[in-house]
C-alpha cells in the first residue's frame, strides 16, 4: 500500500436487484437477498444486512473522504426513452433535455432523477440541425432514498442504469440488438438500434418460471428441480432420458420468453441477442433461445464460476467507472450533475483541477500579499511621503505667517476706544486741545475747561470708565482773563488687553471699505514699483 | 555518443533534481530575504507616512486660524515684497487718507535699525474734520500692510474751527527678517 493509498477514498460498485443486492469493491464481493418496501425502499432486514456489508467491504478510516458508491439501479420503473433537441451548447443541454422531458414524460423532471447520453458523442449534428439524445428517468423519491442509506454509511452514490452496464458499447452499424437479464420472476430487456440503447423493458418470465415449467414436468418439488437444472448447467453426468425431458422443458419454457423477444412482423429483427443472468441456468435458457430463434445468434454468459458480488452488470459498472476516459453510459442524477464534456454527466469523478489551482492562488496570494503589497505600493508610497514632506516644509511657512499676523494683530493698539472714551468723559463746554498717545499706553490729554470741579469731574470719569489704570492730573492752571477757564494737562495709563476686554466701549463701527481683497498689499500700486524703499520725503 | 545506461540516467535525473532543488532553496532564501527588506522597509515607509500626516492633521487648525486672521487683516505675508513694502505701505496710507477727506501733511520715512525686525518707519501728516479722522484711524489696521502703530497724536488745526490735526508714527514691520517673538502687552 503506498502512502497516497493511505488517504484514497474507497469505493465500491453495487448492483441492486429485485430480489438480491451485489456488491463489489474490486478485490471482493458479496451477495445479498433483498427485500423491498413498498415505497422502493429497502426493508429494515435488507438495509441491516446492507450497512454490514458496507462496513465490510469499504471500512473508512476517520481521515480519508467520503467514499464513492457507484450503483447500477433495475429496470422496474426506469423509462428510456429517445430524444432530440437543438444543437446547441454543452451547457445548455440539460436545459433543453428537461424541456422535453417535461413535454414527454408523465412526470416534471424535479420528480425525477434522470440522466442521458449522446451516442453519436455530440460533435456532429444531424442534418435538420438536431442532436439525438438518449434519456433515462425514474421517480426519484427510491433514488434518494437509497442515497440516503448510503451516505448514512459514508458514502457519495452516483446511480447508473444496470441494463445499460451489463454488455460493452454495441458499436453503431451494429444493428438491432437485444440484451435480456435473467431473474426470477422477470427479465430485462434492453434493445438497441444501431448501438443505441432504445427500449428498455420488463418481460414477464423468469427462471423461477423455468423452475416451476421443470418441476411439473420431473413431478418434483422446486427445490429438486432447481438442483436438476443446475445439474444440468454444470454439465453433470445424467440419464440421457432425464437430460432430454429437462431439456425440452427447457425449450418449450423459453418460447415464452422468445415470443416476448421477437419483434412484430414486418419490423426488422435483431441480429444478435445477448443473455445475461447471476446463476449458472443463464447458459441453459441462452442455448435454448438459440435453438428457438434459430438462426438468430444468440451469445449466453461466459462459461466460469460467478463470483461474489461480480454480476455482468457490476463488471460493467466497475469497467465504466475506472480508468481514464472511462464514464457511466447514463447518470442518473437528482439535481443537475456538473456539466461535462462527454455530455452524458456520467464520467468518473475526477480532482476538481479548477478549484485547486483557485486554492492555490489564493494561498499564495495570501503568502505573497504582504510582498506584493510592499513591491507595488512602493512607489504610491514614495509619492505621498513626497508629497506629506512637501507639505511639511510648508508646515513652518504656516507658523512663520501665523506668529507675524499674531503678532500685528496684538500689536494693534486701541487708539479709538481710547479717544472714544476721552470724548465720552469731557465735560460740557471743554476743549482739548492735544491728545497724544503711544503704543505703550501712554495717553496725555492738553486743553481747558469753564470751571475747575469740571477738571475733577473729567477725570473721575476717565477713571470710571475701566480703561485706564491711572489718571494723574499733571497740571491744573485757572486762566482770570476775560473768559475764565482752567487749563489742564492729564496723563494716563490704558488697561492690558485682557483687562479691556470686559468692557463695552461705544458702538461698534461699520467695516471700512476693503482696499484690498484677499491680496490687499498688491491692490495698491506701488507709487514706485521698482523703487527700493528708501526713505522719502513729501 | 556513448548512451547512458537506465542507471546512469537515473543517476543523472536525481543530480539535476538536487542541484535544482538546492538551487530552488538558495535563490528562494535570498529572494525571500529580500522581499523581506522590501517589506520592512515599506512598514519603514508606512510609519514614517502615519507619523507625517499626523503632523500636518494638526496644523489644519493653524491653518484656518491663520486663514482668518488673514481675512481679519486683508493681509497676506506671502505676497509681501521687502523691496517695495514700505513705498506700498506709504501709497496705501496716502490713498486711505485721500479716500477718507482728509489732506495730506507731511510724510516722512526712515530706514529701520538693523537689529530690529522692522523694514522702516512712517512719520504721517493729515488734516481733516474729527469723523475723517477717527474713520481713518479705524482703517489703519485693515490696510493690508505690516504696520503697527507706534503713537497717535491728536491736536486742533490752526486753519479753521472743528479741524483736527493727526500726527501719526508707523512702524512697518519685516516678514523676511520675522523670527519668533514673544507678542508685546499692549
Amino acid at each position: 500500500m503506498s502512502f497516497m493509498e493511505l488517504f484514497r477514498a474507497p469505493s465500491l460498485w453495487v448492483e441492486i436487484r429485485p430480489e438480491s443486492i451485489h456488491l463489489h469493491n474490486g478485490a471482493a464481493g458479496e451477495d445479498l437477498p433483498a427485500a423491498w418496501e413498498a415505497a422502493g425502499t429497502p426493508d429494515a432486514a435488507t438495509r441491516d444486512r446492507l450497512l454490514g456489508a458496507l462496513a465490510r467491504l469499504a471500512p473508512r478510516k476517520p481521515w480519508q473522504a467520503r467514499g464513492t458508491l457507484w450503483c447500477a439501479l433495475p429496470a422496474r420503473g426506469v423509462s428510456l426513452r429517445p430524444v432530440s433537441v437543438p444543437a446547441t451548447t454543452q451547457t445548455d443541454v440539460r436545459k433543453f433535455l428537461a424541456l422535453q422531458i417535461e413535454a414527454r414524460f408523465p412526470v416534471p423532471p424535479d420528480q425525477l432523477a434522470w440522466g442521458w447520453s449522446e451516442p453519436s458523442s455530440g460533435a456532429a449534428a444531424r442534418p435538420d440541425g438536431l442532436r439525438e439524445f438518449t434519456v433515462a428517468a425514474i421517480r426519484r423519491e427510491p433514488v434518494e432514498r437509497l442515497a440516503e442509506l448510503f451516505a448514512a454509511a459514508g458514502f457519495n452514490a452516483i446511480f447508473g442504469v444496470a441494463a445499460t452496464l451489463r454488455c460493452r458499447p454495441l458499436p453503431e452499424n451494429a444493428g438491432d440488438a437485444c440484451s435480456l437479464d435473467l431473474g426470477t420472476r422477470s427479465t430485462e430487456c434492453l434493445e438497441y438500434g444501431n448501438g443505441v440503447p432504445t427500449t428498455l423493458r420488463s418481460l414477464p418470465w423468469g427462471l423461477g418460471d423455468l423452475v416451476d415449467a421443470v418441476a411439473a414436468e420431473l413431478a418434483a418439488d422446486r427445490n429438486e428441480a432447481a438442483a436438476a437444472l443446475a445439474a444440468l448447467a454444470r454439465g453433470d453426468a445424467m440419464p440421457p432420458s432425464r437430460r432430454a425431458a429437462i431439456a425440452g422443458t427447457v425449450e418449450r419454457a423459453v418460447a415464452v420468453l422468445a415470443d416476448g423477444v421477437r419483434r412484430p412482423a414486418g419490423a426488422p429483427g435483431f441480429s444478435r441477442i445477448l443473455v445475461t443472468g447471476i446463476s449458472p441456468e443463464a447458459r441453459l435458457v441462452a442455448d435454448a433461445l438459440a435453438a428457438v430463434l434459430r438462426p438468430l445468434a444468440v451469445d449466453g454468459p461466459p462459461q466460469g464460476t460467478l463470483r461474489p458480488g461480480l454480476t455482468p452488470a457490476v463488471a460493467g459498472l466497475r469497467s465504466a467507472t475506472t480508468g481514464a476516459g472511462s464514464r457511466l453510459p447514463i447518470r442518473l442524477a437528482v439535481a443537475p450533475p456538473p456539466a461535462t464534456a462527454d455530455g452524458g454527466g456520467g464520467g468518473v469523478p475526477s480532482i476538481p483541477w479548477k478549484w485547486v489551482v483557485r486554492g492555490g492562488v489564493l494561498v499564495a496570494a495570501l503568502v505573497l500579499f504582504p510582498y506584493a503589497e510592499a513591491f507595488v505600493g512602493r512607489p504610491i508610497l514614495t509619492r505621498r511621503l513626497a508629497a506629506l514632506r512637501k507639505d511639511t516644509a510648508r508646515l513652518g511657512e504656516i507658523d512663520r505667517r501665523l506668529e507675524f499676523l499674531q503678532y500685528v494683530t496684538d500689536n494693534q493698539s486701541p487708539y479709538i476706544d481710547a479717544v472714544y472714551v476721552v470724548a465720552n468723559a469731557a465735560p460740557p463746554g471743554a476743549r482739548i486741545e492735544s491728545l497724544s498717545m503711544n503704543r505703550r499706553g501712554e495717553v496725555s490729554i492738553g486743553g481747558y475747561t469753564q470751571m475747575p470741579q469740571q477738571v475733577v469731574d473729567f477725570r473721575n470719569k476717565l477713571v470710571d470708565s475701566g480703561f485706564f489704570s491711572g489718571v494723574v492730573l499733571e497740571e491744573q492752571t485757572p486762566i482770570v482773563g476775560g473768559q475764565p477757564r482752567v487749563n489742564l494737562r492729564l496723563t494716563a495709563q490704558w488697561k492690558g488687553p485682557a483687562a479691556r476686554e470686559s468692557l463695552k466701549l461705544g458702538p461698534v463701527l461699520p467695516d471700512p471699505p476693503k482696499t484690498n481683497a484677499p491680496a490687499t498689499n498688491n491692490a495698491v500700486p506701488p507709487t514706485r514699483p521698482a523703487a527700493t524703499n528708501g526713505p522719502a520725503q513729501s | 555518443m556513448q548512451t547512458l545506461t537506465p542507471r546512469e540516467q537515473r543517476t543523472v535525473r536525481l543530480a539535476a533534481i538536487g542541484i535544482a532543488v538546492y538551487l530552488a532553496l538558495f535563490f528562494g532564501f535570498k529572494g525571500f530575504a529580500g522581499l523581506g527588506a522590501m517589506r520592512a522597509d515599506h512598514e519603514r515607509l508606512v510609519r514614517a507616512a502615519n507619523a507625517l500626516r499626523s503632523e500636518v492633521q494638526t496644523y489644519q487648525t493653524r491653518a484656518l486660524k491663520l486663514q482668518r486672521l488673514m481675512d481679519r487683516t486683508q493681509l497676506d505675508p506671502g505676497r509681501l515684497s521687502t523691496n517695495t513694502v514700505v513705498a506700498q505701505t506709504s501709497a496705501a496710507l496716502q490713498l486711505a487718507a485721500q479716500s477718507g477727506g482728509l489732506q495730506l501733511g507731511a510724510v516722512r520715512e526712515s530706514v529701520a535699525r538693523s537689529t530690529e525686525r522692522e523694514m522702516g518707519t512712517i512719520q504721517f501728516e493729515a488734516m481733516g474734520q474729527p469723523a475723517a479722522v477717527l474713520g481713518f484711524m479705524a482703517r489703519l489696521d485693515k490696510l493690508g500692510f505690516p504696520v503697527v502703530v507706534e503713537s497717535v497724536q491728536l491736536g486742533a488745526d490752526s486753519r479753521g474751527p472743528g479741524m483736527l490735526r493727526i500726527h501719526l508714527n508707523l512702524i512697518v514691520l519685516d516678514f523676511e527678517q520675522w523670527k519668533s517673538r514673544q507678542p508685546s502687552h499692549a
